[in-house]
């Protein structure tokens, strides 16, 4: 049943340009900027815009495109339309949330994944270190930090507010862009952190890796909660 | 059960006491009146302030795959195209199927997935789905997407179908399906829970009905709901074109409506005299003035004990003899005047309490 769902769910995006378009851009984007920065080296690269503002743009689009893909309505009213449209055919609210979250997650973290490797790969330069453990690296950053942005942005879509979105992007770009304690709460700065960047509130790396992993879980937990009960 | 609507914040029932055991069960009012609190509240959905809500003896929280809610606002999954929503919901109800035959253990449920296999057959055919399948939902009409809903819910094999204005946005071929399907519904057993603000909506399918106003529950009779008098009984006015194409269906008419339900009186008027009495909710002030169509009205004026029974043998013999209807009057009241009436009506000791909505399939 989940296997239909998911299925169908990932169709819809594709068969909606109000769900993919956004996605396309910012994907053409960061393979742009990839090419761009290809003499900087593969560390600036995925440091630079790569890391922020691109990489919350594709994980924003995933999560908006499954909530425009699966809209029942011509309007986007976010992930608790989703369930309750497929409410509507029997499936279950709780599978229906679980499917969306899950899908969102999973297809931001592939995506994320191999744009960060591909960034890897194209800007590998002399002064980055070997390419294959840097491009294994890139990936499971990439993969992580496209999940943790997804579960982040999943909250305001289960609320289903469009102002609420803008606020969670603005809040990352605000806080995330310091490395003080408020800086632990958005995914930003251990995203940068792990890619190379400077620590978040002194965290190590591992436990910058271990707070996304749990902000993954916590944020796409709070988000089924909601959406099943829209 | 006190509970507030999640999707209508001004939709909240008081002490509201029901008890429904199988049939076709109608709750008159308005969203304002509470009808959109008391669906959401049975299918689990809304926030109980207190009381309770037991399907088959299990409190509803526990038990979300055995109802199935259609809202006024349908919605579904507009990408995908009907065909795929079809083989999406019936994947749903085979689980829903293979849930309550690991519920039961082995036994009943070989015969009941056959039977519910062919219902599914019948609705898809009785809706006219094949002729849209490969429509995406977001191309269809509303009342497409309406239909497909409700197609969808009867197709499903839960036990407590809870629907909101059935017969709203719906095109006129589909009424005649979703009441067939209903029927159907009830002769497997199940529960259909209609809300609606119209009296001759519920009318049309419910066996039992109460009325919500202001929250409150208040019981009420078909007698009541039609302004019965106790000799006269009831009215159902049908006014049809006079045309002799139209004379044969009319005689069938009343023959049908004769066989099916004791008639007080019956009255037959053509030409001037018929359209008369009927001119102003007829006319069209924009229309071009037609005298000679104007004499082409019949209207027929049925009276009978049982307003119930007269008013669903009246719209059983027009579906059943296709009858040219342009119009059709009952005395049935309006939801305000019946509100009215009602509210002067206290509620009942078990009312007052609070005894918890319960549902139970036979």
């Amino acid at each position: 049943m989940m296997r239909e769902v998911v299925r169908a769910m990932v169709a819809s995006i594709w068969r909606s340009p109000r769900a993919w378009s956004p996605l396309a851009l910012w994907v053409t984007l960061a393979l742009a900027s990839a090419v761009r920065e290809r003499p900087n080296g593969a560390s600036h690269a995925l440091l630079g815009s790569f890391a922020f503002p691109l990489l919350p743009l594709v994980a924003l689009a995933v999560v908006g495109g499954l909530a425009a893909g699966g809209a029942a309505s011509g309007k986007r009213e976010g992930l608790g339309e989703v369930v309750r449209g497929w409410a509507g055919l029997g499936v279950a609210r709780e599978r229906s949330a679980a499917a969306a979250i899950g899908t969102a997650l999973a297809m931001s973290a592939a995506i994320s994944a191999l744009l960060s490797l591909a960034t890897c790969i194209v800007c590998h330069g002399p002064s980055d270190p070997a390419l294959a453990p840097d491009a294994w690296a890139s990936l499971w950053i990439g993969g992580l930090a496209g999940a943790a942005y997804a579960a982040y942005f999943a909250m305001p879509e289960s609320i289903g507010r469009g102002g609420l979105r803008t606020m969670f992007f603005g809040a990352d770009w605000l806080v995330g862009s310091g490395t003080g304690a408020l800086s632990v709460v958005t995914p930003r700065r251990h995203i940068s952190a792990l890619f190379g960047g400077e620590l978040s509130a002194n965290l190590s790396q591992r436990a910058s890796c271990i707070v996304l992993v749990l902000m993954a879980i916590a944020g796409g937990w709070l988000a089924w909660s909601r959406a099943r009960r829209a | 059960m006190s509970a507030r609507a999640r999707s209508h914040a001004r939709s909240r029932i008081e002490r509201v006491s029901l008890r429904i055991d199988q049939g076709v069960f109608a709750v008159l009012g308005r969203h304002s009146d509470g009808t959109t609190a008391l669906l959401e509240a049975v299918c689990g959905q809304a926030s109980l302030r207190s009381g309770a809500i037991r399907i088959d003896q299990r409190d509803v929280r526990s038990t979300q795959n055995r109802v199935h809610y259609v809202p006024r606002r349908t919605v579904l999954p507009a990408a995908l195209r009907v065909r795929e929503a079809w083989g999406i919901a019936e994947r749903a109800a085979t689980c829903v199927d293979a849930w309550r035959t690991k519920e039961q253990g082995a036994g009943a449920p070989t015969s009941a997935m056959s039977t519910v296999a062919s219902t599914r057959a019948v609705v898809w055919r009785n809706f006219d789905l094949e002729r849209i399948a490969d429509v995406p939902i977001r191309s269809l009409s509303y009342a497409h997407v309406r239909a497909l809903a409700l197609a969808v819910a009867f197709a499903s094999s839960v036990r407590v179908l809870a629907i909101d204005e059935p017969f709203a946005d719906i095109d006129g071929p589909a009424v005649g399906a979703i009441r067939e399907a209903i029927g159907a519904c009830v002769r497997q057993g199940r529960i259909v829970l209609v809300t609606t603000a119209s009296v001759r909506d519920a009318s049309r399918v419910a066996d039992n009905a109460v009325v919500l106003v202001n929250g409150s529950c208040k019981p009420v009779d078909w007698n009541q709901m039609y302004g019965a008098q106790p000799r006269s009984g009831a009215s159902v006015t049908v006014v049809t074109h006079a045309t002799s194409s139209a004379d044969g269906a009319a005689a069938k008419f009343l023959a049908f409506v004769a066989q099916h339900v004791d008639v007080t009186s019956v009255r037959v008027v053509s030409g001037d005299a018929a359209y008369a009495p009927l001119t102003t909710p007829l006319s069209d002030p924009d229309a071009p003035h037609d005298a000679g169509a104007q004499r082409m009205a019949r209207l027929i004026e049925l009276e009978g004990r049982s307003p119930i029974a007269l008013a669903r043998a009246v719209n059983e013999a027009i579906a059943q003899t296709q009858l040219p209807v342009e119009a059709m009057y009952s005395s049935a009241q309006t939801l305000e005047g019946l509100g009215r009436e009602l509210s002067k009506v206290p509620s009942s000791p078990e009312q007052a309490r609070g005894v918890p909505v319960s549902l139970r399939s036979s």
